[in-house]
C-alpha cells in the first residue's frame, strides 16, 4: 500500500519530466496539417492560378525522397508564367528536416536562375522568397507580398 | 576572247555565293514509314493507351514543362528548357549525357525514344519573324533526323495567345502565330514527319487564346489547357511502327 503511494506521488513528477522533454524535441510542436497550412498561406493574398500536385510529383520537382515526407503540400503556377509557389513539409524526423530545407533552397534557386533572365519582372517574387522551418515542418512561400505570406505563416504556427 | 571569258569567270565568282545562298538547303528525310498515314497531317483515332507514350519525349519550353509537372500523359518523357528555342536547341550544348553537355539532338540521340514531339517556336517568334524561325527549326530537323531516322517525329503547332501578350512582345501576334503553324506543316511535309495542329484547340470565337486555357501573361497556359492538349495527343497517335526498326 505504502509503494502504491508512493508511486502515485511520482507520477506528477514523472509527468512533469515527459512533458519538459518534449518541449525541447520537435516533435512536440504539433505540426499543422500541410494542406490546410497550404490553403492559409494561399488566402494571404492573390496569387496567380495555382495548381496543387500530388505528393510523389512534389517530391520528384524538389528532387527529394518521398520517404523523407510526414506530409506534404505543393501548389504552383503550372503555367509557369510565374514562379509563384506554396510548398509545405513536414519531414519524419529532424535529419529529413534539414535535408527538406536544403531541397527548397535549391529548388527556390533554380527559380531565381531560371528567372533571371527568362522573366527578370518576376524575379523579387523569389529573391524575397518566403522559406522557414518550425518544428519538424518546412514552409517555402514565392508570393507577390512576402511580408503578408510571414505575417500568416506567423498567425498560423502560434 | 580571252577577256570574254575572263569576265564570264569573274561573273561566276562574284554571283557564286548570292546563288549559293538562295539554294535551299535539302529537307532531312524522315525514314519512318506507316502505311495510310500521308504525312504531315495526323487524322483522328480511337483513344490509344498509356503504353503507346512509353518510351516517347515531348521537348519543349516552359510551356512544356507543365506536362511533366501535371502528369496528364504518365508514360511521357518531358525535355524542357525555359527559355528554348528551335535555334538554341540546336546551337547550345545545355542537355546532358554521362556529365557531358550536347545539343538536343546528341541527347534524343542518346535516348533513342519511340517517337520525338517537338513543341518549340514560341521562343522565336515572339521576338522574330515567323520566317526566320522555321529557318532555325528546319536546321534543328536536318541534324536531328539523321540521328533518328527511322523515329516517328511529330511537330506540334503554337498555341494562340491573348492581346495582353503584346505588352510583352509587341509582334508576338496570332497573325505571326498562325504564319508560323502553317510553315511548321509545310517542314513537317518536307521532311516526311507529322504535323499536330492544337492551335484550334484553345482558341474562342474571336480567334484569340480562350481565357479558359490562357494565363494571365496571355502566353502560357493554364492546367486546364493540359488536359485537353493531352486528350488530343491520346486521340491522335500515328500507329507505332516501332516493331519494324528494334
Amino acid at each position: 500500500m505504502k509503494c502504491a503511494i508512493r508511486y502515485a506521488a511520482l507520477l506528477p513528477l514523472l509527468c512533469a519530466l515527459c512533458l519538459a522533454l518534449c518541449a525541447c524535441s520537435p516533435q512536440a510542436e504539433t505540426a499543422p496539417d500541410c494542406a490546410g497550412l497550404a490553403e492559409t498561406l494561399a488566402a494571404s493574398q492573390t496569387f496567380a492560378e495555382l495548381t496543387a500536385i500530388p505528393q510523389a510529383r512534389a517530391a520528384v520537382q524538389l528532387d527529394i525522397d518521398e520517404a523523407l515526407l510526414a506530409d506534404a503540400a505543393m501548389s504552383l503556377d503550372a503555367s509557369r508564367a510565374t514562379p509563384e509557389a506554396i510548398v509545405v513539409l513536414t519531414a519524419v524526423d529532424e535529419d529529413a528536416l534539414e535535408t527538406l530545407r536544403e531541397a527548397l533552397e535549391a529548388y527556390r534557386a533554380a527559380l531565381e536562375e531560371e528567372y533571371r533572365d527568362y522573366r527578370p519582372d518576376e524575379l523579387p517574387k523569389v529573391e524575397n522568397a518566403l522559406l522557414r522551418t518550425r518544428g519538424l515542418q518546412a514552409v517555402l512561400v514565392i508570393a507577390p507580398d512576402a511580408e503578408a505570406a510571414a505575417a500568416a505563416l506567423d498567425e498560423a504556427w502560434k | 576572247m580571252g577577256r570574254i571569258a575572263l569576265c564570264a569567270l569573274l561573273c561566276l565568282a562574284l554571283c557564286a555565293p548570292a546563288l549559293a545562298e538562295e539554294t535551299p538547303a535539302p529537307h532531312a528525310l524522315s525514314g519512318f514509314v506507316a502505311e495510310g498515314y500521308p504525312v504531315p497531317d495526323v487524322p483522328e483515332c480511337d483513344r490509344v493507351d498509356d503504353g503507346y507514350f512509353a518510351g516517347a519525349v515531348l521537348v519543349g519550353d516552359s510551356t512544356a514543362a507543365s506536362f511533366e509537372l501535371l502528369g496528364v500523359v504518365p508514360e511521357l518523357t518531358t525535355i524542357w528548357e525555359t527559355g528554348l528555342s528551335p535555334r538554341t536547341a540546336e546551337s547550345d550544348h545545355i542537355f546532358e549525357v554521362d556529365n557531358r553537355y550536347v545539343t538536343l539532338s546528341e541527347k534524343l540521340e542518346s535516348m533513342q525514344p519511340t517517337k520525338v514531339y517537338l513543341w518549340l517556336g514560341s521562343n522565336g517568334v515572339d521576338t522574330k519573324a515567323a520566317k526566320l524561325v522555321l529557318e532555325d527549326y528546319d536546321r534543328l530537323l536536318n541534324a536531328l533526323i539523321p540521328r533518328l531516322p527511322h523515329t516517328l517525329i511529330y511537330l506540334v503547332s503554337l498555341t494562340p495567345v491573348k492581346l495582353v501578350a503584346q505588352e510583352q512582345y509587341a509582334n508576338y501576334t496570332n497573325e505571326r502565330v498562325d504564319e508560323f503553324n502553317e510553315g511548321l506543316r509545310a517542314l513537317a511535309a518536307a521532311h516526311n514527319v507529322y504535323y499536330l495542329h492544337v492551335n484550334h484547340l484553345l482558341r474562342n470565337e474571336k480567334g484569340l487564346l480562350d481565357g479558359e486555357y490562357g494565363a494571365g501573361d496571355g502566353i502560357h497556359l493554364r492546367a486546364s489547357a493540359y488536359d485537353l492538349l493531352s486528350a488530343y495527343l491520346y486521340t491522335h497517335a500515328i500507329p507505332d511502327g516501332q516493331e519494324e526498326y528494334p
